[in-house]
């Protein structure tokens, strides 16, 4: 009687909330039980049982709740760097997935950050499962050049609490794209084959003595990426193509042609990007490793005298101590640099190690500790990064 | 000697197939049946992040993010179902 008790404004809250039709038909199906019909634990129970199987479906046909929900990742970092300010900064990263359709899913990702300022548009676009092997995209997608902008980029995935300098906010790797992709993977016995080719809005450049490359006054590249409208006729286009010889290693190669504007939609030259991404992720003897290395080369008008280069090359291994809670430590160690065109000083050249310390709180929250020393401008400086971070 | 563009794409490209193929004939041979949603979910799932418990979500939630994730890493349809099988048995 007590549990039943329990149920009815459940199911009402239910019934009001779906669609009117399910909701009567439902409705009409289950009504109000009798107290005096039951006779045994057995028929009470069984009736209970079907009142959950109802709600259950009428949960499913609720409209706000179908195929909609709300994941995402969220920062809270302390940074002090030589030479400035420590900072706190806050972020909140909530991604919605939508699937009105078993082959349809729209998905988006908003980024409120306290040092930026502002509400980002992450990104935000239409999927359509064509078949087994080919999704179609259009909307604004993050950039599949390459593996860390699009996979490892979230805080809580990412085992240090910055994003290696070419793939930084203007790096040399834009972060997103607005245009149209088409992606997929293809098993092959062992063997999986992963491909994504795009057509986008034409990359926009920003002066290169603006900044850029993560590191603030360097001489970065000219790399602004302001791909939400289009400035010119012609349009970005490339793609990546990867295999997976082995479960547990990603070999990637990706390509970019485009012919960039300044902001007054001056044309700038022919822009060429490659890239060379290389993953190897494996339980070993020692505990899980975390193998990642990525190198980007980009070139307006195709001259090596307008040539910039970067990548990274990181390490990070969670120990296995036989399931005790020194099980739960990361260590991480990265490598990251620019490197500019000729003529450019070489101490000009921003390049860091980092170093970190990770302790794993739960399956998808990190509490990080890391210490990086850059080198640019011939100078030396130190930075202590804290971040806790949660996939939710 | 210099290339065009294309041509250096095709070639770049041709190499990386080249190469996944070689270290694949040298991989040791693999029963070619589908691999188990449980081994699959392992392998996939963690190149990224740690595990998430299949109970923290119900069935129709995990299509839903399957489907996101399946998108994201490029993972075959058939791995993503087989993910998706052993995920919602599992909460």
């Amino acid at each position: 009687m007590r549990l039943h008790a329990a149920r009815i404004p459940i199911l009402a809250a239910v019934l009001l909330a779906a669609p009117p039709l399910v909701a009567q038909e439902l409705a009409d199906e289950l009504q109000e039980p009798d107290m005096d019909q039951f006779v045994t634990v057995d028929e009470f129970d069984e009736t209970m049982d079907e009142i959950d199987q109802k709600i259950g479906q009428l949960e499913a046909v609720r409209p706000g709740s179908r195929d909609f929900m709300v994941t995402g990742y969220a920062t809270a970092t302390y940074a002090d760097l030589d030479g400035s300010a420590s900072d706190f900064i806050a972020g909140f990263n909530p991604i919605f997935l939508f699937r009105p359709a078993e082959d349809l899913l729209f998905e988006g990702e908003f980024e409120f950050n306290t040092s930026e300022g502002e509400l980002n548009v992450e990104y935000a676009q239409a999927l359509w499962s064509a078949n087994q092997w080919m999704t179609v995209g259009a909307g604004k997608f993050l950039s599949p050049l390459g593996q860390f902008t699009e996979r490892y980029h979230p805080a809580w995935i990412n085992p240090l609490p910055d994003a290696p300098l070419f793939a930084a906010h203007d790096g040399l790797v834009p972060t997103t794209l607005t245009g149209a992709q088409i992606r997929g993977g293809i098993r092959s016995g062992s063997t999986i084959w992963k491909y994504t080719v795009f057509v986008a809005n034409d990359t926009q450049l920003s002066e290169a003595d603006e900044g850029g490359g993560g590191t603030e006054g360097a001489e970065g590249p000219p790399v602004g990426y302001g791909t939400v409208s289009d400035l010119s006729q012609s349009k970005a286009f490339g793609g990546r193509v990867a295999v997976l010889p082995l479960p547990w290693l990603e070999v990637g190669f990706s390509a970019m042609s485009s012919s960039p504007n300044d902001t007054s939609g001056a044309a700038l030259g022919d822009l060429t990007l490659y890239g060379a991404d290389v993953s190897a992720h494996r339980e070993t003897a020692v505990g899980f490793v975390r193998a990642d290395a990525e190198f980007v080369t980009l070139s307006l008008d195709d001259t090596d005298t307008e040539r910039w280069n970067g990548g990274y090359l990181q390490c990070a291994l969670r120990p296995n101590f036989g399931g005790t809670q020194l099980s739960d430590f990361q260590g991480v160690v990265r490598y990251d640099w620019i490197a500019f065109p000729t003529g450019v000083p070489s101490d000009l050249e921003p390049s860091r190690w980092s170093f970190g310390v990770n302790y794993w709180i739960a399956e998808s929250t990190v509490c990080k500790l890391a210490v990086e020393r850059l080198d640019f401008e011939g100078e030396q400086s130190n930075s202590i990064l804290l971040q806790l971070a949660t996939g939710f | 000697m210099r290339y065009s563009y294309l041509t250096r794409t095709v070639l770049v490209v041709a190499l990386t197939v080249t190469a996944g193929l070689a270290v694949s004939a040298c991989a040791s041979p693999r029963d070619e049946a589908p691999l188990a949603g449980a081994i699959l979910w392992q392998q996939t799932c963690q190149q990224c992040h740690e595990f998430r418990s299949p109970a923290d979500y119900d069935d129709q939630q995990w299509e839903t993010l399957v489907e996101h994730m399946r998108t994201r890493a490029n993972l075959p349809a058939e791995d993503a179902e087989a993910i998706l099988a052993f995920l919602q048995s599992g909460n």
